[in-house]
């Protein structure tokens, strides 16, 4: 059977690892040194070192990937999401090594890729772009003549980013220089591509993508919405599909302007079209993801379409094994991605061990993590621990049961975020919907500091005083009697 | 034969006295209030405590930031001491405050330290960037002050709780 290697680590590299051997295909691990006892590299059948710890002498090493591949005798590449999963020059380099990538061809990658090429793109196919440059803007000077010209708050975004990193909003004039320097280090610093473009921002928009698929007999069809307004700094912590509140008509409309677009850069394999919503459900495309995304799961559960089983069969030459008659949303999923940060401190992330890791199971639940408890999560990654989603037949439902989920869920070691998960679902504003990318800002300060409990705290006296009661001096040695001892040294030397 | 306990949480101290310890059941007072517990082991590691009105299945984990004690997704961290013992130590509180000590947080890369020697940093000013998990993050003053050392270079990684940058306070 063929072998997959899969290009990433966490729990995307578990999730796809489960999927190769399901479908009968070898897996192989790689791993960076702060990732040798990850739980990636002991799920695969085989695993190869890449490098030292940071990602850009491991994961982003896409030489030492192939060489991995050749090494083992992979013939696929599953790249997962981050990393490499959208750079077009290692995908030109793995049809060269005759490795078959799994995702788009390169020219899907390379117009989606670069994000004022998708602009031009989409633009050009008729679908509605949100206000600002075609072009990238390379000087100061050039972009404070665009954003005098479309007016402030404006974003700039890195032109190679994706996942919500290299964003910055500016308010006004006065941000701008010290903006669009970090914005061009961020973006040469983790995507290794210092090029970044300006777009007017649409204040609280909400966040709705549609899910793609497309194989390589030109069949393309769309997985309907999720949506992803739940955001801390720019980035997705709570989806859920269907959309809290979406007209049927305009589902229909964004379904077949997903399809429209993924036709438009002939699109192979799963993907994302990305769009900005207002509150009038006007939507713009924001960007094109050209992967499998983090929030995949809710897809799966609403549609019952495995994803990344359809982008395996896909990437052997396979026709989707479901048409778009075949595809109706059914109930209600939602997930939370629980990440090892601490709300009350702006989310800094508080990389450390998972000293207590048990994740909650149940019907209509579903965990994908790549960690196990005692495992150190490192802090030259994302502070993604784990993502926790839950199904039912309607939306409050899902909530619910979300909601009873994570209460159970035991953690601890480090700071979570895991009771501002339950801050949002439990707002009035998420409950009811719709809402926007402006909810979590609208939440009052999450007080982490857990309220005294007696229970607690005498259990913490009665801890501290059995260990010391334990460590009290022993016995003194010479309690051991001479029979005890010659019996004790007869033992060892019968040995 | 009764022991007193001292038990910290953040700002808050209770006294905790280990009045009897009978295996399954302890007796003690919380700041005198006297309170029997069933206490027993649970298979996976956990501990149930029971009062006459609640339960609770604790998990106690010893951390070089104290005694971690886990309900759930809950997390309390204390530090627990002998209360002759902190008695003794009580005379000598107060030195050693950590004063215009700049800390890491967390343990990161040093990606920008924007201050030079001698500068005076308002409060809240930030006195250097450190980067992790793919985030830059500001360090600040909380209190400001005069720059009196730096730590740490531009690139170096560095350990949570790693003194960054000391400071000294502005006389008027």
């Amino acid at each position: 059977m063929p072998k997959v290697l899969i290009a990433n680590r966490g729990e995307i590299a578990c999730r796809v690892i489960r999927a190769c051997r399901e479908l009968g295909l070898g897996s192989i691990a790689v791993y960076s040194d702060a990732d040798r006892d990850a739980r990636h590299v002991w799920l695969a059948d085989e695993a190869v070192r890449l490098g030292p710890p940071p990602s850009k002498d491991s994961y982003l090493r896409g030489d030492l990937v192939i060489a991995a591949a050749r090494q083992t005798g992979a013939t696929l590449i599953h790249p997962g999401y981050g990393f490499l999963s959208e750079n077009h020059v290692f995908r030109e380099e793995c049809d060269a090594a005759g490795l078959t990538f799994i995702g788009p061809g390169a020219y899907a990658m390379k117009q989606m890729g670069v994000k004022t090429t998708a602009r031009q793109t989409m633009h050009a196919a008729g679908v509605p772009v949100v206000p600002g440059s075609l072009e990238p803007i390379a000087t100061l000077a050039e972009a404070q003549q665009l954003c005098d010209e479309i007016g402030y708050p404006v974003m700039l975004k890195a032109a190679s980013g994706g996942g919500g990193r290299g964003i910055r909003i500016l308010h006004d004039a006065s941000e701008l220089p010290a903006g669009f320097e970090g914005a061009q280090r961020e973006a040469a610093a983790y995507f290794g591509d210092a090029t970044v473009y300006i777009e007017k921002a649409i204040l609280n928009p909400r966040h709705i993508e549609i899910q793609v698929l497309a194989d390589a007999h030109g069949n393309t069809i769309h997985l309907f919405e999720r949506e992803c307004s739940v955001q801390r700094r720019n980035q997705k912590i709570i989806e859920e599909s269907p959309a809290a509140h979406l007209s049927q008509a305009t589902r229909l409309k964004m379904g077949a302007m997903a399809v429209k677009a993924a036709q438009a850069v002939q699109y192979v394999g799963a993907g994302t079209i990305e769009c900005l919503v207002d509150a009038h459900e006007n939507f713009y495309f924001m960007e094109m993801n050209t992967r499998l995304q983090v929030e995949h799961p809710v897809t799966e559960l609403a549609t019952g379409v495995d994803l990344v089983y359809e982008q395996l069969r896909v990437a052997l030459g396979e026709k989707l094994s479901v048409t778009q008659a075949d595809i109706v949303q059914r109930g209600h999923a939602i997930e939370c991605r629980i990440y090892a940060e601490d709300p009350s401190r702006g989310f800094t992330p508080a990389p450390g061990p998972l000293l207590v890791y048990r994740p909650p199971l149940g019907p209509g639940l579903r965990i994908d993590d790549g960690f196990g408890e005692g495992d150190e999560i490192p802090r030259f990654y994302d502070s993604m621990i784990a993502k926790l989603s839950a199904w039912a037949p309607d939306r409050l439902r899902a909530i619910g049961r979300m909601q009873a989920a994570l209460d159970r869920f035991e953690i601890g070691g480090f700071a979570h975020n895991i009771e501002h998960l339950q801050q949002v679902l439990a707002s009035e504003s998420f409950q009811v919907g719709p809402y926007d990318t402006g909810l979590v800002g609208t939440l009052p300060p999450l007080r982490t500091t857990p309220d005294d409990d007696d229970l607690a705290s005498a259990f913490a006296a009665i801890w501290t005083h059995r260990q010391r009661q334990a460590q009290r001096p022993a016995p003194a040695a010479d309690s051991e009697s001479q029979w005890q001892r010659t019996a004790r040294t007869g033992g060892l030397r019968a040995r | 034969m009764a022991t007193e306990y001292r038990v910290k949480r953040g700002e808050t101290v209770q006294s905790v006295t280990v009045l009897e310890d009978r295996g399954e059941t302890v007796l003690v007072a919380i700041d005198g209030q006297r309170l029997e517990l069933a206490v027993h082991a649970l298979p996976d590691g956990r501990t149930a405590v029971t009062s006459a009105d609640r339960r609770v299945a604790l998990r106690a984990l010893a951390t070089k930031q104290g005694l971690l004690v886990v309900d759930r997704h809950v997390q309390r961290r204390f530090e627990v001491e002998d209360a002759r013992v902190s008695w003794l130590a009580g005379a000598g509180a107060g030195k050693g405050a950590a004063g215009g000590r700049v800390t890491a947080s967390m343990p990161g890369r040093v990606v920008r330290v924007p201050v030079v020697l001698d500068e005076i940093v308002a409060p809240g000013g930030i006195v250097a960037v450190l980067e992790a998990m793919k985030m830059e993050n500001d360090v600040r003053a909380p209190g400001g002050g005069k720059v009196v050392e730096i730590a740490v270079k531009e690139g170096a990684d560095v350990e949570a709780g790693a003194l960054l940058v000391r400071l000294e306070p502005v006389h008027e």
